[in-house]
């Protein structure tokens, strides 16, 4: 192991990891620094069972984890808790739809490989309130239990699943008014 | 659609079961209105695509090619790492 080479060999890694998770270069250039200073100083724990790649892609999912943690807590929680006026505005008063979502003409398996999908993908998931967006990208991207979730972020079991709802329906409203809506569905 | 439940607590339901099974009631309940609802039916499959493209990524994901640390932050980096 030589930390000297870390940067060259897998700072790019580490850092698009980072990005395809949370779309803010400076936030990621330090998430990256942080993880090799920790990396640094835990190189004991490096038994070389898994390759270094995997190892400080390990480390860096801690540090991501714990920065979007810390940004969502200088949030003040009527930030989006006090109801969510996107997803309000999908429903009437009575619960139903007034404008009803459509078939997608979608092939997961070539939308997968799509990077302008993902582009857009990554707009419309910046574009979603914070925690949100935290929350959203620590349960499916990362796999976050709701155990942790709810005590990191200190909301209850309820309030998660509210807040994840809000989160997949405001992402499909974009994603069908960014993307999908160009089929000729 | 359903008498028992609205689309709005349809689509709740239907998102919290991506996360965690449902009770038994809270599935009937949703089953009974999907069976019903052709929208609540596509918003299900909407954001069970999103879950499952966004899962696919997790596990073989490179990120972005495009994307490269900046030289300027790749010179901090290293300079702090010499620093420890």
């Amino acid at each position: 192991m030589n930390p000297e080479t870390w940067v060259e060999q897998h700072g790019d890694a580490l850092y698009r990891y980072a990005m395809s998770r949370l779309n803010d270069a400076s936030a990621c250039e330090d998430i990256v620094q942080e993880t090799l200073i920790a990396a640094l100083q835990a190189s004991d724990g490096f038994r070389g069972e898994s390759a270094e790649r995997t190892w400080l892609i390990g480390i860096l999912r801690h540090k991501l984890a714990d920065h979007l943690r810390k940004r969502c807590r200088e949030l003040p929680l009527t930030a989006d808790d006090e109801g969510d006026a996107v997803v309000d505005h999908l429903f009437v008063p009575n619960g139903h739809w007034r404008q009803a979502p459509r078939q997608w003409q979608a092939d997961a398996g070539a939308l997968a490989d799509n990077r302008e999908f993902w582009q857009i993908f990554a707009r419309c998931r910046d574009a979603l309130p914070q925690r949100q967006a935290a929350l959203f990208t620590l349960r499916t991207l990362e796999d976050v239990d709701q155990e942790s979730l709810c005590q990191e972020f200190g909301v209850s079991a309820i309030n998660l699943w509210v807040l994840l709802h809000r989160a997949r329906t405001r992402l499909r409203v974009c994603l069908e008014e960014h993307w999908f809506g160009t089929d000729p569905a | 659609m359903s008498a028992l439940v609205s689309c709005r607590k349809a689509s709740r339901l239907a998102s919290t079961a991506i996360d965690r099974p449902l009770p038994l009631l809270k599935r009937i309940e949703l089953r009974l209105h999907l069976a019903m609802c052709s929208a609540c039916r596509a918003y299900r499959r909407q954001i069970t695509l999103i879950d499952r493209l966004v899962r696919s990524k997790r596990d073989h994901d490179d990120g972005d090619m495009a994307f490269h640390l900046d030289p300027e932050a790749r010179k901090r980096i290293s300079e702090a790492l010499r620093r420890r």
